[in-house]
Formats: structure tokens, sequence, C-alpha cells
């Protein structure tokens, strides 16, 4: 009975991506373009490099030098955005620097940084941290400036000590933030990792679609693509696995909050004390924080 | 929970301004007011007259502009162990990362109080609040009153003589208000703590108090301090019938209205 | 108050002063390669050369057009079908996988398919930009429609509203904050493609300049270039920033901050 309704829900969610994956399938079956090959010999290619060609050497390069990337632009994100959310003054000063850094195209330099640092992996790892680092800092300072003010008086009344504070009550108050900030990060990150592959590298899987396109290998070019489609998709999934862990309290406090009557949830968001956040009180000179996170309240409300 | 006992809290000639120049707003002007241990004392005022300012300033949270406030010959210039505060808005105040029994002992791991002992602490609190097996759940599974009731067990556990509560039952219903007051009344005679009540509600103010200090007018001053001779006893129907009580909620409506704060 | 604007001001401004003076300094002091890391006077001078020159100017119409194009696409085609399948449950959920699919996947990395197909043109360009900002402007237009408020889609069911009007009346406007949310996010990726598709294919515009310079070891002029690119891209957000806002004026302060 449960099985049964179990398999239905998959049927709702998997009948359309079957559907679309079998008409390729079937459309390309005879295709003769050389541009776009038949569905059944990508796939062929895809098993072929994974088991008998350099497919998971190119993946392990990819992912090694997005996860070092990430990772550090994750910690570093994460520390100077609570610095520059506590500290107004500091904040207010480099605000007009970071909204630039957060919008150049990070992209513009892959050239400069690999003809400069070499083709190995570490000038990979730092544009990917360095396209990362962005939305995760202006995310966490978001993050923290949104803390509700009653969290410090809290921490005040009770003498909680200033490092006990930060770790048990900003950082987990701020994780939903930082999540988010995070989860941009991914797919910048994502971008990154692919553009400096394919810029010039020796290996990695953005280098096998480059190479296989120098050489016009067009089914592998597709497999490598739909391979780099699949990474993502990988990747996105366990973050959000992770994220949800994480967050378990969030999402039920969430849950509960919207499951209410929406009026009543409104009147209790009203009837929350006026915000007395020395911060917000020079709303002006407020730093136009990203306002990316205006797409996670809506993703976390539409999960 | 052992009783202990502490000097009385003085208020002497406190006020406090907002903001500067031309954006100066004046809330409290020349406050001056006592509680003595063991006394449980309202301070009754509509909304704005600047009930949370005054109980921040009490709290050693909010520095006045001018006077100033002591416990027996100490100052309270920040906040110090002798005082508790349960806060008005108890979904701001409890985190929803933790669960129940560690929202209240996270307080006294500061403290450096042993981890056998909060825990122990802890669970004694949230018995005598009636949430003795709610330690293992998250805040947000308890319904607002229950809530409540774990921010004032987190005052209790801390151990501090003086617990202030700023509005604590302001957003639950009816029914809930008036047990909430009446744990209220059983907890502060059983550990003999001193309380002082912060509420917009003049029924409350009367029915819980030894005394009620009246906060209004414009700057908000002390309008008058009335002694609540209804003895220990209370009761949520016995008690409002009675006609001491009456008069006295009429003697205090009467202040507030012809004296309009802010 | 005006006096602590002033401080405020002349603190940012000392910011990135301060940094331009480190900058000159590392390039200067040998501390980084030459060809890596010229010092921001050489750099600063090769961007009032160009300034001067019409190519510059191409160069910036390129890579702002391929962005626009891409993106005007991907408005077009996003916004419907998000808001329509943000609409019904069944749709929402039959696309949820591919959604997911689409939305992680790297659009760039499809560019060396249609660098073969179509060559190294503007058209290639715009594609792959759709492509990729298709999924951002996509998904707000979703989540838009699928949050309208339960008490007036209580309202409307009460009313027996026709689900067409359900649809254009209730869903497309409650939308609306949202999706300019979505232009905003796509109209970001859009220039952040156009550079990265500009490098990659040696399809003309700032990106491709940025990579030609730096591999004829002018790499000031590279700089220049990049600072172009991070100016256009600033531009761009503020602008989109300002339109949203002007637009939403009517919407009530939002209660999630
Ligand atoms: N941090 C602050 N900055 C400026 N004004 C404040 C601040 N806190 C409170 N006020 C003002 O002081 C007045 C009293 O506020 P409050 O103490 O919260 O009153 P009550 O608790 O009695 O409702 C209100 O007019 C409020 O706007
Ligand atoms: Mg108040």
């Amino acid at each position: 009975m449960n099985i049964q309704k179990i398999l239905l829900g998959a049927g709702k969610m998997l009948w359309l991506p079957a559907l679309v994956i079998a008409a390729w399938w079937v459309l390309s079956g005879t295709s003769e373009n050389f541009y776009f090959p038949p569905l059944s010999k990508i796939f062929e290619k895809i098993i072929f490099q994974a088991t008998e060609g350099a497919l998971w050497e190119n993946i392990l390069f990819s992912m090694i030098n997005f996860t070092i990337g990430f990772v550090v632009a994750g910690i570093a994100g994460i520390l100077f955005g609570i610095v520059l959310g506590s500290l107004r003054r500091i904040r207010v000063a480099v605000s007009p620097l970071l909204d630039f850094m957060r919008s150049m195209p990070q992209i513009a330099l892959v050239p400069v940084v690999i003809m400069a640092f070499g083709i190995g992996p570490e000038p990979k790892a730092f544009l990917i941290g360095f396209i990362c680092f962005w939305p995760i800092l202006l995310n966490t300072i978001d993050g923290v400036r949104g803390l509700n003010p009653q969290l410090l008086e809290v921490a005040k009344a009770y003498r909680i000590p200033y490092p006990v504070y930060l770790m048990r009550m900003v950082l987990p108050a701020t994780l939903p933030a930082i999540m988010t900030g995070m989860r941009i990060a991914i797919g910048l990150g994502v971008v990154m990792m692919v553009v400096s592959e394919m810029y010039s590298s020796t290996r990695g899987i953005g280098f096998y679609i480059l190479q296989s396109q120098e050489s016009y290998r067009i089914t592998d070019v597709w497999a490598g693509t739909i391979v780099i489609g699949l990474l993502g998709y990988l990747i996105s999934v366990g973050f959000v696995a992770v994220e949800r862990y994480l967050l378990a309290w969030y999402y039920q406090v969430e849950r509960r909050r919207l499951r209410k009557r929406p009026a009543r949830a409104a009147a209790e968001t009203a009837a929350a004390p006026p915000v007395r956040n020395p911060a917000s009180e020079h709303a002006k000179a407020r730093l136009t924080a990203d306002k990316d996170s205006e797409v996670v309240v809506a993703t976390r409300k539409g999960v | 929970m052992s009783n202990h006992t502490s000097d009385t809290l003085y208020v002497e000639g406190l006020s406090k301004t907002y903001g500067e120049g031309s954006t100066a707003h004046e809330v409290l002007s020349d406050v001056s007011l006592e509680v003595h241990p063991q006394e449980l004392v309202s301070l009754v005022g509509p909304s704005g007259a600047g009930k949370t300012t005054l109980l921040r300033c009490l709290s050693g949270l909010l520095e006045p502009t001018s006077g100033r406030v002591r416990l027996g010959d100490r100052p309270v210039s920040k906040p110090i162990e002798d005082i508790a505060v349960v806060f008005q808005d108890y979904r701001g105040s409890l985190m929803p990362w933790m669960r129940v029994a560690e929202n209240v002992t996270f307080p006294l791991q500061g403290k450096g109080v042993a981890k056998a002992e909060r825990d122990h602490r802890a669970q004694e609190a949230l018995e005598a609040v009636g949430l003795g097996d709610a330690g293992n759940k998250y805040p947000w599974q308890l319904s607002g009153g229950m809530q409540q009731r774990v921010a004032i067990a987190r005052g209790l556990a801390y151990e501090a003589p003086i617990l202030l509560m700023d509005e604590p039952f302001g957003s639950v219903d009816a029914q809930t208000r008036f047990d909430l007051e009446d744990l209220t009344l059983r907890l502060r005679r059983e550990l003999g703590i001193t309380i002082v009540l912060v509420t917009h509600d003049i029924d409350e103010a009367v029915y819980m108090a030894d005394r009620v200090v009246v906060l209004g007018g414009r700057p908000t001053r002390v309008l008058e301090t009335i002694d609540v001779g209804l003895g220990d006893d209370r009761d949520q129907i016995g008690t409002k019938e009675n006609h001491l009580f009456a008069e006295l909620r009429s003697h205090v409506l009467n202040q507030v209205r012809h004296n309009p704060a802010i | 108050m005006r006096q602590q604007r002033m401080t405020v001001l002349g603190s940012q401004i000392g910011v990135i002063l301060a940094l331009l003076v480190i900058w000159e300094l590392i390039a200067r002091s040998g501390l980084a390669a030459e060809n890596a890391f010229p010092p921001f006077s050489a750099v600063s001078v090769e961007l009032v050369k160009g300034m001067l020159t019409s190519s510059y100017w191409t160069a910036v119409w390129q890579t702002l057009q391929g962005a626009l194009q891409g993106f005007l696409v991907a408005a077009a085609v996003g916004i419907p079908v998000g808001v329509v399948v943000g609409f019904s449950p069944f749709l929402e959920r039959s696309s949820r996988i591919l959604v997911d699919f689409g939305r992680s996947f790297p659009a760039i990395a499809l560019l060396p398919i249609f660098v073969l197909s179509y060559g190294s043109t503007i058209t290639t360009k715009t594609i792959v930009i759709a492509v990729g900002c298709v999924f951002p402007i996509f998904v707000q237009s979703f989540y838009g429609s699928r949050r309208v408020d339960p008490a007036i889609v209580e309202t409307a069911k009460a009313f027996r509203i026709p689900a067409g009007m359900q649809l254009t009346r209730i869903a497309l406007p409650s939308a609306v904050p949202s999706i300019m949310t979505g232009l905003r996010l796509g109209i970001t990726m859009a220039v952040l493609l156009s550079i990265g598709v500009e490098i990659l294919g040696g399809i003309p515009g700032l990106g491709q300049r940025i990579a030609g310079a730096q591999q004829d070891g002018a790499s000031a002029v590279a700089f220049a270039y990049i600072l172009t690119a991070s100016a256009l891209g600033f531009a761009v957000s503020k602008l989109s920033q300002a339109v949203e806002s002007r637009l939403l004026r009517w919407r009530p302060p939002t209660t999630v901050s």
C-alpha cells in the first residue's frame, strides 16, 4: 500500500524526464547529422570512457579543484561575513568595493590568472574560490544583519561569553543565509570550473570536452557535456541534502509559520518588536546587500 | 533551586533620551522606584510609554542618559549575575536550533556551571513550569504558552534572585495567560524570588503585584505607586471579584487616562 | 548628519584609494610577475587610450548585445512557462527533475557544441546565454506564481473564479515581484556568460579582447578590458536594481528580510 503510494509519487515525477529521454533517444536514433549524434552512441561513449577511458580521472581532477575552491571560499566568506556583518563602520567603508567585486564578471580573470600561474590545478581552484567567495560573503553579511536583535539582548542579559555567542547563536542563526550564499556559489563555481578547464588544461572534464571539440569528436563532446550536467546535478542534490540536514529546525519553523492561516502569520511578524538593531537605524548607509537572498526565501517556501 | 535573598533594587532619577540633537526623544524622565527583596512589583503603562526601555535599564542592558540603577550598593551598569530577564518576544529569545533543555542550560554554561549541575537545574526548572518532559523537544514544537514557560524556566535556572519580565504574557490567549500568571505567582512564593513585571494590562498589574508602579505622562514618569492590599493568596475568580480589586483597577485606569503618554 | 555622511563617503573613497595604492606598490615591487600583474597606473593609461578608440566601444557593445539578446530570449521563454508551471501542481511535479537538472547545468559547457555547428558567431553567443539565463528567470517566475497567498487562493476558489482568470488575474500579478528578481539575476548571469563565451569561443567582445591581449603579453591592456567588463557588470546590476525598485514601488514592505 505504502509502496504503491511511493511508486505513484515517483511515477508522477519521473514520467516527463523519462519521456524526454525516450523522445531524444528515438528521434536521434537514426540521426545522420554530424552535430547531433544518436543518444545511444553518446551513452556508449560515456560507458566506454568510464570503463576504459580517463573519465573518472578527469572527474576527480575537476572535483578536487572545485572542492578546494569552494571550501576555502566558504570558510573565508563566513569569517569575513560575520566580521563585516557585526562591524558597521568597516562594512560601510568597504561596501562600494564589495558591490563592485561581486557584480564584476569574475570569469574575465580566467585568461590572466591561467596565463600567469599556469595550467595546473592551483590557479583553477583559486578562480573557483574567487567566484564562490562573493555570494557567500554577501549573504553571510546579510544574515548577520538580519539577526533578531533579541538574540543579542539574550546573550547580554545572560552574560554569554562572546565566542560562545558567535558559535552557538550567531552562526546557527545565520546558517540559512550562509546556505543560500553557498547554493548560489555552487552554481557559479561549476561554471568557473568548466571555463577554467576549457580555457586551458591538461586534465578535467572541461578539458575532455575541449579536446574532443578540437579533434571534431562530436560524440565525445556530447558525452562530456552530459557528464558535466550530471555532475552539476549531483553536486546540487548533495548540497540540498546537507542543507536539509543542517537546517532541519529552520524548515520546521518555516513550515509551521506557513501552515498557519496567512493572516495570523502576518500578524505575528507584525507583532515582533520594533527593530532596534543599531545597524538598521542607519538604513540609509545600508550596504545594498545581496538581494539574491530573496531567491532563497522563495526557494525555501517553494520547496 | 535554592532560595536566595538579595538587596533592594533602586532606580534613582533615571532619564532616558533616544537620539540627539533635532531627533532627540525623551522617553523616560526622572523615574525613581525601589523593589524590595521578595516583592513583586508591576510596572504598568500604555504601549510606547517606555516600559521596555526602563526594564532594559534595570537589567543593565541599556545605559540611562542620567540617573542610575543599583542593587544594594552595587551599580547595575551592565548585566549582572543577580538578574535574569524574560523577554517580551519569546519567539526571538528562544533559539530554534537548540532543544528546550539546551535553551535553558545554555546561559549556565557561560556562568561556568558543570554539565551535570546544568542538566539538573534545567530539569528542575522545567518541572517547576510544568514542562518536565519537554526537554528534548524543539521550541517550535511547543505552543506559544509553553514556549513562554521555557523562557521563564531559563530565567529560573539561572538562579538569579531577581527576575525581570517584560510583558511576558502579552502574546498568548486569555486562558493560557491566566495559567501563566498563577504559575508565576506560585513560583515566586515557592522560590522567594523578587519579580519586576512589566505589563500594559491593568488587571494583570493589579492581580499579580504587591505594588503597582503606574507609568505615564509625556515624557514618561512615575505617576503613582500603589500598595495592593490583596494579600498573598490570589485567585483568578475570587480576587477579581473582590471590590478592592475593582477599586484599584479603576484607580489605575483613571491615572492612565488622565496622563496620556507619548 | 551631513558630516556623518561625509565621513562615510571619505572612508569609502579611502578604502578604494588604499587598494589602488597597494596594487601599484605590489606591481612595482616585482613581487608579482609583470605579465600577471601590471601596475594600476599602466592599466589606467591603457584604459584611457582604449576609450578614445571606437574599437573599444565596439567591444563593449558586442558584449552587451549578446547579453541582451540572450537575456530577452530567456525572458520570453522563462516567464510564461514558469508562471504556468508554477500555477499547476501537476506540471510542477512532472518537471521538477528536469528543472533541477537544468538549473544546475553550467550552460557554458554547451559552447563547444554550438561553436561546432554555428561557428564563433553572435548566434552561438546568444543561444548559450539564453540557455544559461532561462533557468533563473524560469525558477523565479515559477516560485512567484506558486507562492500566491493561500487566503487569496481560497477566496478565488470560494467565488469559483475560472482557472484562466486565476492564472492571468491572480497568479501572474502575484508573481511579478519574484519575476523581477529573476530578471535581475538573469541579466547579471547574461553578462557573466557573455564574457565567458567570448573568452572560450573567440567570439568578438570584451572577453575576446582580454584573452587576446593576455596572449600578446599586453597584460595592461587585458586589465584595462577586465576593468571595463567589471564596470559593465556593475552598471548592469545597479541599473536592474534601480528598475526593479522603481517598478515595485507599490509593493508593501516585505515581511521576510
Ligand atoms: N533604540 C531605540 N531608539 C530610538 N527610539 C526608541 C528605541 N527604543 C525605543 N524607542 C522609543 O521609545 C519609546 C518607548 O519604547 P518602549 O520602551 O519599547 O515602550 P513600551 O515597552 O512601553 O511599549 C517608543 O516611542 C519607541 O519608539
Ligand atoms: Mg515593550
